[in-house]
């Protein structure tokens, strides 16, 4: 999903499903069936973006918060993956591109595959919480190369986005609200940060979107994370085999807030 | 508050006043001497930065000494020595070029496809150098702050309705109208210099003319249809009011430019594909076929644009919706799926085409397997994937073929 839309699309929707019976999950209609057959998920670099929004319109990007988020996110999204019963492969893209620049380009392209994909996903339509396994989407071959490259049977894709505003931005907009709720009777107090998380798993082979879901928050923290990806399924045993021990509860990690 | 029309107006005006800033080849210009340029630079550099760490950068040396030989038959030669202009072009499908103010032309190869010889391209490449010389990124970057502050001061007298916004929003596309103006003649003046033909300018506007509204960047100059003609009207005036030399018995490039087009169409098309933009990767295989008609891998890719579109009826409907300004619904949806065994007789015919021109070309057999495998026809499938994946060419979505086969067993 385009990362200017994910912000109000992902508010809008988590205020659709509150007292609801909606979900922001998406399922494909097999993937109960193949989930025993995951064995090693490798976990893509997060693609995070973090603005600061000014009151001249200088916005610009906190890089030092992004690459925190990002490894708080890769933390994260391990302990997670483990406590659900999947393996984590231990193999980070990010270093790989970092010298290998037709490994960093395809890392682009597929979340440029995925933000296509997100369309049938999140096309504005809520999805009771008994119907989000139909979902049938798919990124293609161009999954492959990662599969091949850490031996796994599915990838976890994470996008994060997050807006800062800065103290003369706040201070304008608590005075526009004033002025407004002088007209009105009633103020709001604007939000002075806010964040979002898509994190969707995908078949290594095939491309599709076996799972996914969105979150957000009315701050900027890795911590977004958590509750959406709390709830992917967790790995069921293959028909002969016992079932695992589950991973002893990993709690969160510590909050990337400075 | 008898005052407050008069005041909003007051500082809605503020917001308009310009900037002006000295040309590079005015003689008197220093370059990074201003904060806000130095501001500018250090965007440019994280913003290359950017493109190379995503491996957007084409990596191919032959391609990148192309554009910088037709760059240095262009450049003027009074710019300053310490300015450094190069040009890369980037693996982006859109149809775009932009300067950064710190000299870094960038080309997207979307764009590159699109060109008909290397005097169109010199005339972009000369477009966008204009914009350098003349500092236009400095200007507006002025020109927009003054304006986004203005318009927050009048939004609070508004309170905070917005409305201010929509002249700001109305003028902060990345170059004024002006400024393209400037930078159209500034270009025809190079061109004329290094020898180019200047009837070369009427067929590259014809080439913008022609892009898709939604196949170009928003906001840019390749995706304006009226400003295109507009253009065009008003570089010919300015060709016949002005004493230049024409050339017209010059070569317009077209052998050289030849393979480099070849070469990156194809990449083109595979971004496209990936970015499930199968009309205009359909399109961008049929043009190149005027060029190149025994050219297998043009029928594949277009085959595969017919087979993606029978498999996803529903991205097919978005794509054509939001290339035509059409609503999305499930009419148009319906309408597209309903003409899926349309899009693989299509897709099989242009494989089979691919095979004709060279009986070899194993990617053919992967079209027409996964094509059987959505209609259902099992042997069929199981024959053409697995002659696909006998092929001695490296084949990089073996695990996705592989895949298939397994289910296609699975399923007997």
């Amino acid at each position: 999903m385009n990362l200017r839309l994910m912000l109000p699309c992902a508010g809008l929707l988590l205020v659709l499903l509150q007292g609801c019976s909606y979900t922001s999950e998406r399922q494909h209609p097999e993937f109960d069936t193949s989930r025993p057959f995951i064995e090693r998920v490798a976990i893509l670099p997060a693609s995070v973006s973090i603005q600061l929004k000014t009151f001249t319109g200088e916005d610009e990007h906190l890089e030092d918060q992004e690459e925190t988020v990002r490894q708080y996110l890769d933390k994260q999204a391990r302990s997670v993956l483990k406590k659900n019963g999947y393996g984590v492969c231990d193999v980070h893209f990010e270093e790989l591109a970092a010298t290998d620049s037709e490994l960093a380009f395809q890392i682009e392209q597929l979340k440029n595959a995925y933000d296509a994909a997100s369309k049938d996903l999140y096309s504005g339509e809520t999805v009771a919480a008994d119907d989000y396994k139909r979902f049938r989407v798919t990124v293609g071959p161009i999954v492959n190369r990662f599969a091949e490259l850490a031996d796994a049977d599915a990838l976890l894709f994470m996008e994060f986005v997050g807006i800062v505003k800065s103290e003369g931005q706040m201070r304008k907009e608590i005075a526009a609200n004033i002025l407004l709720g002088a007209l009105t009777g009633s103020y709001a107090h604007p939000i002075s940060e806010t964040s979002a998380i898509q994190v969707a798993l995908l078949d290594a082979n095939t491309g599709e979107v076996l799972w996914t879901n969105i979150n957000s928050t009315a701050s900027v923290s890795g911590d977004v994370l958590w509750d959406a990806l709390v709830k992917i399924p967790a790995k069921t045993p293959r028909a002969s085999e016992p079932a695992a021990a589950p991973e002893p509860e990993a709690g969160r990690q510590d909050t990337t807030k400075e | 508050m008898r005052y407050l029309p008069h005041t909003l107006l007051t500082l809605l005006l503020a917001g308009c006043a310009s900037h002006e800033v000295a040309p590079l080849t005015s003689g008197n210009a220093v370059i990074g001497s201003d904060a806000d340029e130095i501001k500018i630079f250090e965007e440019s550099t994280r913003a290359h930065q950017e493109l190379r760490d995503k491996g957007l950068i084409l990596n191919d040396p032959e391609i990148t000494a192309y554009l910088n030989a037709v760059l240095e038959r262009i450049k003027p030669d009074d710019l300053p020595d310490d300015l450094t202009i190069t040009v890369a072009a980037v693996r982006d499908p859109v149809v775009n070029a932009y300067a950064f103010p710190d000299g870094g032309i960038y080309m997207n190869i979307g764009l590159l496809a699109r060109l008909g010889n290397e005097a169109q391209l010199a005339h972009i490449t000369a477009h966008e150098l204009a914009h350098v010389v003349e500092r236009h990124s400095l200007e507006g970057y002025k020109d927009r702050r003054d304006k986004i502050v203005a318009a927050h001061i009048t939004d609070l007298f508004l309170f905070g309705t917005s409305i201010a916004y929509i002249p700001y929003i109305a003028s902060i596309s990345s170059y004024s109208r002006s400024q393209e103006e400037e930078a159209d003649k500034l270009a025809i003046e190079w061109m004329s210099a290094a020898g180019y033909p200047l009837s070369s300018a009427a067929g590259l506007f014809a080439v913008l003319q022609e892009v898709k509204v939604g196949e170009a960047a928003v906001n840019s100059m390749y995706s304006s249809h009226p400003r295109n003609s507009a253009r065009a009207r008003y570089t010919r005036e300015y060709i016949e009011t002005h004493d230049l030399a024409t050339n017209p018995q010059a070569s317009a490039g077209e052998d050289t430019f030849r393979p480099i087009r070849a070469a990156l169409t194809l990449q083109t098309i595979t971004l496209q594909l990936n970015n499930k933009h199968y009309e205009l990767a359909r399109d961008t295989a049929v043009r190149a076929l005027h060029h190149d008609p025994e050219n297998p891998w043009l029928y594949y890719y277009r085959g595969e644009a017919w087979r993606l579109m029978g498999d996803d009826p529903a991205g097919a409907a978005r794509e054509h919706a939001w290339l035509y300004d059409k609503a999305l619904d499930d009419e148009l949806t319906e309408s597209m799926r309903a003409r899926r065994d349309e899009f693989y007789a299509a897709a099989i015919t242009a494989y089979e085409t691919a095979l004709a021109r060279d009986a070899g070309f194993a990617k053919a057999h992967r079209g027409l397997g996964l094509v059987a495998w959505a209609q259902g026809n099992r042997a069929l499938c199981k024959d053409q994937l697995t002659r696909y994946l006998a092929s001695p060419d490296p084949i990089g979505d073996r695990r996705y073929i592989t895949t298939v086969l397994r289910k296609l067993d699975s399923a007997q």
